[in-house]
């Protein structure tokens, strides 16, 4: 990156932290198109202060794969954990403005945040298998939530391996331990130990970024095939993989959607400068 | 002249090699000898101890009573007492510590006021035991009344081992990397259950180790006794389970000498012939004993976690 665009880049900061509005183009969802998700106005600040969402307002379709891209440090991440209520869990984080679920406001007081969470799953960018068995890391969660019938678990541990193929892999070896998998195997017994909680919205962060490309390649088509029953919002800073596998795509600057559409168009025909600016590579 | 990245010829870099090569054989060298000697020391001490004392040891001298002025007295006594403190001891601290732990690694909010307390914790666990001793003396002795009891030893030794044991079973739980804490939470289940069920379970190799450690200082630990258990083992029976019986055992509110004591006792102010048979043969049994348990409590913890996390 040349001196001249790193001030550039600088400055387009300032600019956007200067004045309230940038220029934005956030695609309607039609009439009757149904939302499983949606936020309105979403502010979000850290220790209190520091805002890092600004007033987001974004809706997710039933059974599409939505990815959420921009720069590092961007909030892609912050506005993902604020779906399934996660930021909750960090002292002096708040966030204000209706998080929509099935047309329910999620974001209330009285709200039983381990409800949510077993209807709204995560998988997270580090690979985090439990240190137990493979078996055990599927099993747990349902059983934890009262499922304790043995031949039921035994039948979620195989068909959710299967959906996350995994199956073929470790079906020999379920009581061994999860670490001796490999990192992009240990990233499939996650998704599928989120798939065994039966949700109907799977968010992913950077869920490949610690892989090879091979595992890589394995998880996008496995995700393919997750989209008839799951809704799937995925962050990704790989915007090659946002065009391979994602119907539509959110473009986030400093905290701000800029531009939210479908993602084929987006991509060839960008609505914002500051999009266009980063596809071809002005800032990262 | 071919040069390498920073400008210096082939021949130089060579010799940079050939150069560090040595220096990194030296200092494995001067390491090994580091460790080698500490190693004999530590075996030259433990060896001489049991070597020294184990000729003593006879099943008369392990459960006879001990004498005050004639020899051929034993330590059956004092080897029940050392036994049941540390029971009652660690009854008392294991699940206090694991819960100020687990308050402090994942509910206490990041303040100052925790921050304060930590620091509190970290500095008792240096406190010397002798104050430990003398504080349990004037307080539990004499304020409270308890005079020189297993009750006031049993409390001063918790005093004493608490804040080593929170310390240690929290960072063993704050070990556990934060995402684990998150895979829980984004499964729907409670901190709670996820500390119970997640974290515990992969620290536990971290968490015994910690007990055993502590167990070994508290089963050894003499100065915080001397003036709150006492330094006279009457008597006991066994079999006497009336709670309220100065001759019971089992009765909480007797003195009770340990090993330890009675090693410091018999050297200091003991007027029996066979001081050094009995303070030998004593030390011997009590350093058998930490030895013991060391491996059997790590080999059990090892088992365990290999139960609980599959590996
Ligand atoms: N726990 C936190 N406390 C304070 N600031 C945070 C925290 N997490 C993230 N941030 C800040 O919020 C902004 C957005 O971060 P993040 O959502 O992780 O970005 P992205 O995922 O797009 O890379 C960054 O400036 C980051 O430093
Ligand atoms: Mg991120």
């Amino acid at each position: 990156m040349s001196m001249q665009t790193e001030t550039q880049n600088k400055e387009t900061l300032e600019h956007l932290k200067d004045t309230q509005a940038p220029s934005t183009y956030i695609e309607q969802i039609p009439e009757g198109v149904s939302a499983v998700m949606e936020t309105q106005g979403l502010n979000l600040f850290y220790n209190k202060t520091k805002q890092a969402l600004k007033d987001v307002s974004l809706s997710f379709r039933r059974n599409e794969i939505t990815a959420l891209i921009g720069p590092s440090g961007c909030g892609k991440s912050t506005y993902l954990r604020c779906l399934n209520l996660m930021n909750r869990e960090i002292p002096n984080c708040v966030f204000e403005g209706p998080i929509l679920y099935n047309g329910k406001d999620i974001n209330t007081k009285d709200v039983d945040v381990y409800e949510v969470r077993k209807h709204i799953g995560m998988v997270f960018q580090q690979p985090n298998p439990f240190a137990k068995s493979i078996y055990e890391n599927i099993a747990f969660g349902p059983r934890m939530h009262g499922r304790k019938d043995k031949n039921y678990l035994n039948e979620l541990v195989e068909t959710s391996l299967k959906r996350a193929a995994l199956w073929d892999e470790v079906k020999d070896n379920l009581d061994k331990s999860a670490y001796e998998l490999s990192g992009g195997q240990q990233q499939r017994l996650c998704i599928a130990r989120t798939i065994a909680m039966k949700p109907d919205v799977i968010l992913m962060d950077e869920p490949c970024s610690a892989l090879d490309p091979i595992s890589t390649k394995k998880i996008e088509e496995l995700m393919n095939g997750l989209k008839e029953d799951y809704t799937i919002i995925i962050v990704t800073h790989n915007m090659e993989q946002a065009k391979r596998v994602a119907d539509y795509t959110a473009f986030f600057y400093v905290g701000n959607l800029i531009e939210y559409g479908n993602t084929a168009n987006m991509f060839s025909n960008p609505q914002t400068p500051l999009l266009s600016d980063y596809l071809t590579g002005r800032f990262s | 002249m071919e040069t390498m990245n920073h400008g210096a010829t082939i021949e130089q870099r060579k010799a940079q090699i050939a150069k560090s090569k040595r220096s990194d054989k030296i200092a494995t060298g001067v390491l090994t000898a580091i460790v080698v000697l500490i190693s004999v020391v530590l075996v030259a001490i433990v060896g001489y101890i049991i070597v020294g004392g184990l000729p003593h040891l006879s099943w008369d001298f392990l459960t006879s009573e001990s004498e005050s002025f004639r020899a051929g007295g034993g330590i059956g006594p004092q080897i029940f007492n050392s036994f049941y403190l540390l029971f009652l001891t660690m009854l008392v601290s294991i699940p206090l510590s694991l819960g100020a732990a687990i308050y402090l690694s994942q509910y206490a909010p990041q303040n100052k006021v925790t921050d304060f307390i930590k620091t509190i914790i970290e500095t008792l666990s240096s406190l010397p035991s002798i104050v430990v001793g003398l504080f349990g003396y004037l307080l539990f002795v004499l304020y409270f009344g308890w005079g020189f009891s297993i009750l006031s030893g049993a409390i001063a030794l918790t005093m004493f081992n608490l804040p080593i044991m929170v310390r240690v079973i929290q960072q063993s739980l704050e070990a556990v990397p934060a995402y684990q804490r998150d895979a829980g939470l984004a499964l729907g289940l409670t901190r709670w259950e996820t500390t119970l069920h997640i974290l515990i379970p992969e620290a536990l190799a971290g968490i015994i180790t910690g007990i055993i450690l502590s167990a070994g200082r508290v089963y050894g630990e003499a100065a915080a006794l001397i003036y709150t258990a006492g330094q006279t083992a009457p008597e006991i029976d066994l079999l006497n389970f009336d709670l309220t019986d100065p001759r019971s055992a089992w009765n909480v509110m007797r003195p009770a000498e340990t090993l330890a004591v009675h090693i410091w006792k018999v050297n200091s102010e003991g007027v029996i012939p066979d001081i050094d048979v009995v303070a030998a043969g004593t030390a011997a049994f009590l350093m058998i004993c930490v030895v013991i348990f060391n491996i059997a409590a790590r080999f059990i913890g090892g088992r365990i976690h290999k139960k609980v996390t599959a590996q």
